[in-house]
Parts: structure tokens; sequence; C-alpha cells
């Protein structure tokens, strides 16, 4: 019942902008008094600057047999995510959207204190050190955008979907520097998939005079806020064996400028 | 090929980082060696009758005589320095970023001389050229100089007379001693008088003094009679006051120190001093040998860690291997007693009162080439952690023969373990003198393990697990004074377990390096995903160059 009211406020909310969009499309008012149709910069690409809450799912490894490392040394605090991507809008298809390769990355770490080995004999069980996981997720991928509701109808809202493989580097510190355990060397990299669905709400309409003014000056045809919901899974694609299972499913949030 | 690109620059890195950190060393070893190896006697005293030797700096007085007995220097240049021997030093004895034309305490205790070189004109009759010192005037004022008031001026150097000449220069050498010893009395000496070590404790607070160096023309009388000139001498010879060090963290062969940074802006940085040094731990018995029988003369650290670098022997006598003991010439064992300290060396001959035994009714004998330090002794009182070895050596500020003498005493208990009450707080600055080589890591150009007056941690690595460490922090200023010592806090490093051991104990396989195709498990299915996609990537573009064409 939620969703619906969500859902119909969302439609109302783009029905409001949609006649008032579509007419700033079509002309708008020259401060000598003419009228002129709206001129747009070639839009080709997409840049995305991204954000999301992000809790690896590295206790989901098989390998593991059910243990809970990560969960056990960083607890379930969900760590915070900032990334990049870029988009070639390669390909228009009319009266649908674009489609085009795009590639992404970004930056996660999660710190904890670390414990002793041992108690100690003062009673005391966590350490002076810290130990840390960082990961640098890279993707490569397909991306569509079905922009027909914004550019026909003037409704600003973009759904879109991105699905492609995704590499990503991680290293595990402590205070000494990168861990080691057994002889292995506690960093490396894992191979996965990258999956997102995603709704992007376009602001020109708010201010369409500005948003002209960004275009002829910048080449920045539209600017949105999106939400997304992102997975990315680290199985190894098949070829890597034992991958850190650093991915999961988190929702991302950003700000995207097509130019 | 990139694995073998990145292993090719991390080399590159790896010996320019250590060129970076070679090259100043062996740029500044021969002067360092040359000022921190040149003989002190320190009971020798430098004339301070001045010698009339033409420097660089003079500026040739007028061709004809008369007018005003005057006193001046062109092209200032900071005073030469020379030992107590008299061995020259140049014009600093310390690195620049250590106001390096200052006076410190070192310059002071290691009763430097300066040279100062003017050129006096006009000098004629009974004119006198003397030399005084003030903190706050120009002694061109009888007054100042104690003929009508109280004086605030002292006599560094008695000076010339009868000046008579049309150009040349004049060298004065000075005792630094001299210069700062009289600042705090009052009424200040009049009469030259020579002043011993105890004037580089005159100084009352930790802020550095500007001390004015006249050349004053007396005439008769005592009265100010040309033009003087006025040197002015920063001396600082007292430490900022101690940092207040806070909770050590302990972890895997390193703990982390903690301090609330000075706010006072004469604080450079810190040192952080440690005992015992690393690498000079106590050698402990080997639990590996544990048993009833002589064990052989060599630690097993290779196996157990608890050796300092294996090069150290050590051996476990017990009760029936007692046919040794004729051989034993060094035993350090502990009594038993509750306090946990070792006791000390023991000399022992063959048929003497043999060692205190432990419970086993063993002990230990220890020889090498790389036995603990002389002063490296940790001792434990009760949780509390004193050393009495990071403790001594400390001057509290003003605590010369012109101020209440504030000398750190100490009282220890008869297990040689520093009393609580002999613990100090110091707070006004002071002068420490911390045990050779337990400077942590000190800096190759301002001597501080750590520079920066906001700096608050230092993480200490190199270490080995179950052994105690003592800390203390000292803040270090602007002249290289190292200051009175923090309370001292206890460290004892112990094995983690952080994340990475964590998954790998609970089964996990990953890791290994970003090269992973030479780690152990290696994945080289990975690598040929690479290549794959590499593969790929490089075919799309061929396509799309092809079809432009």
């Amino acid at each position: 019942m939620r969703h619906v009211s969500l859902g119909a406020g969302a439609l109302a909310v783009a029905a409001t902008f949609a006649s008032g969009s579509a007419r700033a499309q079509e002309e708008r008012v020259d401060p000598l008094g003419g009228k002129v149709h709206d001129r747009h910069t070639p839009q080709n690409f997409a840049i995305e600057f991204r954000g999301s809450p992000y809790r690896p799912n590295v206790d989901s490894d098989p390998a593991l047999n059910g243990a809970t490392p990560y969960q056990n040394v960083f607890g379930k605090t969900v760590r915070l995510f900032l990334g990049a991507e870029f988009d070639w809008q390669a390909l228009r298809i009319p009266h649908v959207g674009s489609l085009g390769p795009g590639v992404s990355g970004g930056y996660t770490t999660a710190t904890a204190q670390a414990k002793f080995s041992q108690p100690q004999p003062d009673g005391t069980t966590i350490s002076g050190e810290t130990t840390s996981l960082s990961i640098a997720p890279f993707a490569a991928m397909a991306v569509f955008r079905a922009d027909v509701l914004w550019r026909d109808i003037g409704i600003p809202l973009v759904p879109y979907a991105k699905l492609g493989i995704s590499y990503a580097y991680w290293r595990a510190s402590n205070t000494a520097g990168l861990s080691h355990t057994d002889g292995i060397s506690g960093t490396g990299y894992s191979l996965g998939t990258h999956v997102a669905l995603g709704l992007a709400f376009n602001l020109n309409p708010f201010d369409p005079y500005s948003a002209q003014n960004l275009d002829d000056a910048m080449g920045i045809n539209n600017t949105y806020i999106f939400g997304e919901w992102t997975r990315e899974d680290y199985n190894g694609l098949g070829f890597q064996s034992d991958p850190l299972r650093v991915g999961g499913s988190n929702w991302t949030f950003g700000l995207a400028l097509e130019l | 090929v990139a694995c073998a690109m990145l292993k090719t620059l991390s080399a590159m890195r790896r010996f320019s980082r250590k060129w970076l950190v070679l090259a100043p060393v062996v740029i500044a070893l021969p002067p360092i060696l040359a000022i921190e190896f040149a003989p002190h006697v320190a009971s020798a005293q430098v004339s301070t009758t001045p010698t009339t030797t033409a420097t660089v700096t003079a500026t040739p007085c007028a061709s004809t005589l008369g007018g005003t007995p005057t006193v001046s220097v062109t092209n200032q240049i900071p005073p030469s320095r020379f030992s107590s021997t008299g061995a020259a030093l140049g014009i600093s004895t310390r690195n620049a970023a250590l106001t390096p034309n200052g006076v410190s305490y070192a310059d002071c205790i290691n009763d430097l001389t300066l040279q100062f070189g003017v050129t006096a004109c006009n000098f004629v009759g009974g004119v006198n050229l003397q030399v005084w010192a003030s903190t706050s005037s120009d002694c061109t004022s009888p007054a100042d100089r104690g003929l009508t008031g109280v004086a605030v001026c002292w006599l560094i150097s008695q000076g010339s007379t009868d000046l008579i000449q049309a150009s040349g220069s004049l060298n004065y050498n000075i005792r630094v001693q001299d210069i700062v010893g009289p600042q705090q009395r009052s009424p200040s000496p009049t009469t030259l008088t020579s002043n011993g070590p105890e004037a580089c404790t005159a100084q009352p607070t930790f802020l550095a003094v500007p001390i004015y160096i006249n050349f004053v023309p007396i005439g008769a009388g005592g009265v100010y009679a040309g033009q003087a000139y006025q040197y002015q001498l920063q001396t600082d010879m007292v430490g900022p006051q101690a940092p207040a060090i806070g909770k050590i963290g302990n972890g895997d062969t390193l703990f982390i120190v903690n301090w609330t940074p000075n706010v006072d802006t004469d604080t450079a940085g810190y040192d952080v001093v440690i005992d015992p040094v690393p690498g000079h731990e106590p050698l402990e018995p080997d639990a590996a040998t544990a048993d009833a029988t002589i064990s052989g003369t060599t630690d097993d650290a290779a196996t157990d860690g608890e050796s300092s670098g294996g090069v150290a022997t050590v051996q476990r006598i017990c009760p029936d291997g007692a046919t040794s003991m004729a051989a034993i010439t060094d035993a350090t064992m502990d009594d038993g007693s509750a306090d946990g300290s070792m006791d000390g060396s023991t000399a022992i001959t063959d048929g003497a009162v043999g060692p205190i035994l432990d419970d086993a009714g063993c002990y230990t004998l220890t020889t090498g080439s790389n036995p603990p330090l002389a002063n490296s002794t940790v001792s434990d009182n009760g949780g509390t952690c004193n050393d009495p070895t990071l403790s001594t050596g400390v001057i509290l500020a003003g605590s010369g023969s012109d101020a209440a003498a504030a000398v750190v005493t100490q009282e220890f208990d008869d297990a040689g373990d520093l009393l609580d009450s002999g613990v100090q707080q110091v707070s006004g600055g002071g002068i420490f003198t911390p045990p050779p080589g337990s400077i942590l890591n000190p800096n190759a150009t301002v001597g501080t393990t750590v520079t920066g007056v906001t700096s608050s941690t230092y993480t200490v690595k190199n270490l080995k697990d179950g052994v105690p460490y003592t800390v203390v922090v000292a803040a270090v200023d602007n002249f290289g004074n190292i200051g009175p010592p923090s309370t001292q806090a206890c460290a004892t490093p112990a094995p983690i377990d952080d994340f990475f051991k964590d998954y790998v104990e609970a089964g996990g396989k990953a890791g290994g390096g970003f090269c992973a195709l030479e780690a152990v498990g290696a994945p080289v299915r990975s690598g040929v995903a690479f290549a794959g996609v590499g593969a790929f990537v490089a075919a799309g573009l061929r396509r799309r160059r092809g079809k432009k064409r």
C-alpha cells in the first residue's frame, strides 16, 4: 500500500514537471523579447558521482563454512562507499533511450580495533592496533538508459540498467602495514559480476534557464539525482578459484551529468 | 608484464627511498662526528682577554684620528665557536633548524667560547672598551653597570685600554657560561668572574632568553664615552615542559604511544625514549629447554623468537649439570622475589657461593656479542611502570645556584625498583639526558623522533612480544634542548588477531598479492581471464578502427 502511494506521488510530481518541462523544451523567452527554440549541445557521455552504504559480503565465502570473520572483526555496521562512473552513450535508440559501455571505480574501507590472540594478564582483550580491509572495486559494463519519458513526454524520470563484470582490488592491513598470515599476504583481487537497476530524476525542470546556460557553457545537457540498487557478486567468474567476496547488494545514491 | 613493471617500480622506489634516508646521514656524518667526539675538558678555561687579530668582517677606521670613540661591525656574522680545548667549530654546532647561532644547554655545558669581532676606532686617552651582557639594557648607563644603581649588566670581558689605532679590529673570546650564568643575579656582578657548569641551569623557565652583548666605550669614572655596539644573542638552556603521556596501545611487536601535545611555541618536536632499546632486550631462559638438564650453549631463537637476534648465547644451568659451574663467571637471575626484578650480575668463581636459583633450581648464563645495554633494565613495581634509567639525568628549570635547586631525586626499594613517591611531576621545563641510544628513530635533520608541536602519537615497531618496555616522551625545543620526560608508561607487545588472520584461520583462501600468479594457491585461471578480456578489448578497438577506414 505504501509503495502504491509513493508511486502515485512520484507520478504526480513527474506529471507536474512534465507540462512545464515540455513547454521549456519548446521555447524560452529571449531577453530582447523574441522567442527562440531550445538548442542542445550533442549528448554522448554520462558521468556519475556515487555514494552508498557498503557492507562487503565476505562471510558468504563457501570456504568459510559458515564462519563470519568479517562480522566478528568489523561488526554489522555499514561503511561508506564513494565512487564515480563514466559512460559512453554510443548508441541512440530513437524513442527508447541510449546504450553504451561504461566504467566505474570506487573505494571503501572498514577499520576496527584488533583483538589480542590471548587475553592479557590484566584482562585486556582489545589491542592498540587497528585492522582494516580496504576495497577498490572497478566495473566495466553496458549501460542502458530509457530516457524516452524525459525526451518525448517531458517526465523527468529516466530508468536505467547496467550489466557487466567487476574487478576489486582489496588490501587487509593492520597498524604495522600489510597483513600476513601463514606466509600469505593479505592483498589481492576478486572478479565478479556487476548488475544495477536505477531511476534518475532530472533536475533541469527546476531551473530551465540555468540548465540551458549550463549546456551552453559546459555542454552539460542534463543533471540528475539518482537512486540505484547495485549488486556485485565476486564469485570469480569461473576463472578465479578463491576470490575474497568483497561485493554485496547496496543502495547507491548520487549525482549524474549527461554531456 | 604488468606485474614485472610493478615489481621494477617497487624496487626502484625502495632503492630511492633507501638513498633518501642514507644520503643525509652520509653527508652529515663527518661534521657530526667532529662535533660529538671532540675532546671535552671540563676544567679548561679560555681566556677572556681580547686578541687583536684582524678578521674578514673588520671595518677599517678612518685614516685620520680624532672624533668619538666608536665600536662598529659591518656584515655582522654570528660569533665563531670554539670548544673548551680551543678547537674551531665554525659558527654553529647544530642543524640549521635548531637556532644554530643561539646558545643551548649543550653549548653551555660543553663550555664553548664565542668569538665576537668588532672594529674600534678613535679610542684615545683613557677610553676603555668593555663588554657587558644584559637581558634588558644596552649598558651605556652607569647605573645599569652598578655605579649609581642596581646593576642589570654583568661584565663579560674586561676589555681593552688605550686603543689607539687607525684601523683594525678586535676579537673578543667570551665563554658561554660567563654570558648566561649571571642572568638571574641581582644585582648583576660588575667584576669579571668565571662561571662554571652551574651557569647552565640559571635560566628560570623554558622560554628563550635574549641576552644583549654590549661593547661599550668607557671613559674616566665609568662614564659612557663614545658609540657602543650591541649584538643580540638568543639563548635557551631549558627544554619544554613535559607532555602528558596517554594510554599505551599494545600490538603485535609494536605499541602506540599517545600524548597530549604541548601548547607553547617553544616545542619543535618530541623524543620517544624507550627502555630496553629494541634489539637489546634482556635475554630470557629458553622455554624450549626448560628441563632439568644442561641444554646446550645456544638459544634456539629461530624457533621461539626469545633471543635477541640470535647472537647471544644463553645457557640454562640446572642441578644435574652442576659440573659446568666451574666455568661460570657471570650470571643474572631472579631471586624469586615478588617484585619480578632481576637482581643484577653476580660474580661467581669456582668454589665460591653459587648463584641464587629459581623455582626449578636452575639459573641462566648469558654471554655473546649482543647483550642488553648496561642500563637497560626494566623493573616492575607492583604493576606500576617505573624505570630508573628513564628518570635520571633530569634537571628542572631554575635549578642552578641562583635559583632553588630542583634536581630530581629518587628513592628505590631493596629490589632496586623506583618507589612511586620518587616520581616527580615536572611542569616548568628542564633538561633531560636520555640514556645513549634510547631515543627512537631520531630525525636526521633535527634529531627528534617526531617533529612539530602538534604531534601526538608514535608507533614503536620491531619489538619483541612479551617483553615489558618502559617509554617516556620528552619535548624538544627549537634549540635542541630536551625537556623533562613525561611520566613513564608500560608497554608489553603481544600477538593480535587481525581480520586477515581470522579469515585465513576460518578457512578463507584468498590473498597472496596483486600478482597472485606467483602466490600460494595461485589462481592461474584468473590470469587467463585477464588475457581474454584484454584480447576482447583489443579486438573491439581494432574492428572499430577498421570500420572508420
